[in-house]
């Protein structure tokens, strides 16, 4: 069975030597439209909204590919617009008195699709118990734990020293499994 | 009513195969598509949650062993008609529709970390291929040439002092096989703050418990040493394989505040990157 839940297959994450020609748009989006509409997911957009996030996370991608020199990973370049998008997103939502991520409303589903529904549901705790975090601390327990960047990676995308995601990441991980089972707690 | 997993390790593995379904991929792609021109659909069926039983491979992209090389750029496409996309990785030629895995070694296989350039090896083939089997190991954080053999079995015989449970302490400089050559302690309780260091190091990945002791034996003696950075970064390696994670954070920090420019902190980096258990 195929394994793929990282996005690093196509696009050379590292740059090739000599002069850096960035890659072709297309292959990054092949490559990344479903991860970045999975870190839209989990990084606190709204349900109704990822859609939106991820076309514009690809617009700026797009814009700016140009002036993408190969200093950073690729990878770290593209989850770094992710974050800020999502900020962005998160504050207008909230600004906007929205449904915030972490009660996203129910997407309709078949009766019969008892896998569909408990995707949902997995998706709805998850998202309810990192809406709780401090935003640096959900952005390193995201792209660590769910979009499995290496902690480098992760570093680097947030722009702080490997230590301090480190830390960041431990306090989340105790974070969320407080709230998990504070949640089962009747 | 909660059905499903409960467990936050539970929870997370289902969030890794959660990927966006083919008709919102299609929805995306095709509100993109008039203004960044013919776009490829991601193809859920490769990619998609149905297809990723595993769900907790690591991948550090073409840098790394574990490669997951996907070579259908042309054949999941929809409406893309004459688009033609250059493949710039260095994978192999595009079989339509074909992925291969690659599994490397563990991330943080011990004796096998390049703490230099962060590169995960096997300790026995980077031996090997250097071609000195009499070579007096070095610590990685020496050089990227430096290798980390281990020993399996051989332990040094415990005495009052560190140092004075180091092996044949005079054929260090010699580049001899003293450090794996089982030889009886003879040390000299006048080491030089070098040649104390140079034991913690050699020891870092095959006995970090003395390593450790060398290198608080290293801060008490020489305070002030010219080789206090040295000293942290194999204190803080230690620490990672003993699984005191906590310990070797705060030591991090801790180094990080006192010597916010050293070029060790690139190196201790790395060393948190492969060696460090997950917490």
């Amino acid at each position: 069975m195929t394994v793929r839940t990282t996005a690093s297959a196509m696009v050379p994450d590292t740059p090739p030597q000599g002069a850096y020609a960035p890659p072709e748009f297309q292959l990054i989006y092949l490559e990344y439209g479903p991860f970045v509409w999975r870190a839209m997911s989990y990084l606190g957009v709204p349900v109704s909204d990822v859609e939106d996030a991820c076309q514009q996370v690809f617009l700026v991608v797009l814009r700016k590919l140009a002036e993408f020199e190969g200093n950073s990973a690729i990878k770290t370049w593209i989850y770094g617009i992710c974050l800020r998008v999502a900020s962005e997103r998160r504050k207008r939502a909230s600004a906007s008195r929205e449904a915030p991520s972490a009660e996203p409303p129910e997407e309709e589903v078949e009766p019969a699709q008892e896998a569909e529904l408990e995707r949902q549901q997995t998706r709805k705790r998850l998202t309810s118990a990192l809406a709780q975090l401090d935003e640096d601390q959900r952005e390193v327990f995201v792209l660590y734990e769910i979009e499995q960047l290496t902690m480098k990676e992760v570093a680097r995308t947030v722009a702080c020293p490997l230590f301090t995601a480190y830390s960041r990441l431990r306090l989340a991980r105790a974070a969320m499994k407080r709230l998990l089972t504070a949640e089962l707690t009747p | 009513m909660n059905t499903g997993p409960q467990k936050l390790e539970e929870l997370l593995a289902a969030a890794r195969r959660d990927l966006p379904n083919s008709a919102q991929l299609q929805s995306l792609t095709a509100r993109l598509a008039p203004m960044t021109g013919p776009l490829p659909l991601p193809d859920p069926s490769v990619m998609g949650p149905g297809a990723m039983a595993g769900g907790g491979a690591k991948l550090f992209g073409f840098a790394a062993a574990k490669v997951v090389t996907l070579a259908t750029v042309t054949a999941v496409g929809v409406g893309l008609g004459g688009l033609a996309l250059r493949n710039r990785s260095p994978s192999p030629s595009p079989r339509a529709e074909q992925i291969q895995t690659v599994t490397s070694p563990p991330q943080f296989a011990e004796s096998a970390v390049d703490t230099t350039t962060g590169v995960a090896t096997g300790g026995t083939t980077r031996a090997t291929s250097e071609g000195s089997a009499g070579e007096t190991p070095e610590s990685a954080l020496d050089s990227p040439e430096a290798s980390r053999t281990s020993e399996p079995g051989r332990s040094p015989v415990r005495r009052a002092s560190p140092v004075r449970r180091i092996a044949r302490i005079g054929e260090r400089s010699g580049g001899s096989a003293g450090l794996g050559s089982g030889a009886a302690v003879v040390t000299d309780p006048e080491l030089s703050e070098a040649a104390l260091l140079e034991q913690a190091r050699a020891r870092v990945s095959r006995n970090p418990t003395l390593a450790l002791e060398l290198a608080d034996e290293h801060r008490a003696r020489f305070a002030a040493g010219s080789l206090a950075q040295e000293r942290e970064v194999i204190a803080i390696e230690a620490l990672l394989r003993l699984g005191r994670r906590d310990d070797a954070l705060r030591r991090a920090q801790e180094f990080r505040r006192s010597f916010p420019a050293s070029a060790y902190l690139q190196k201790l980096e790395a060393v948190f990157e492969h060696v460090a258990p997950a917490p």
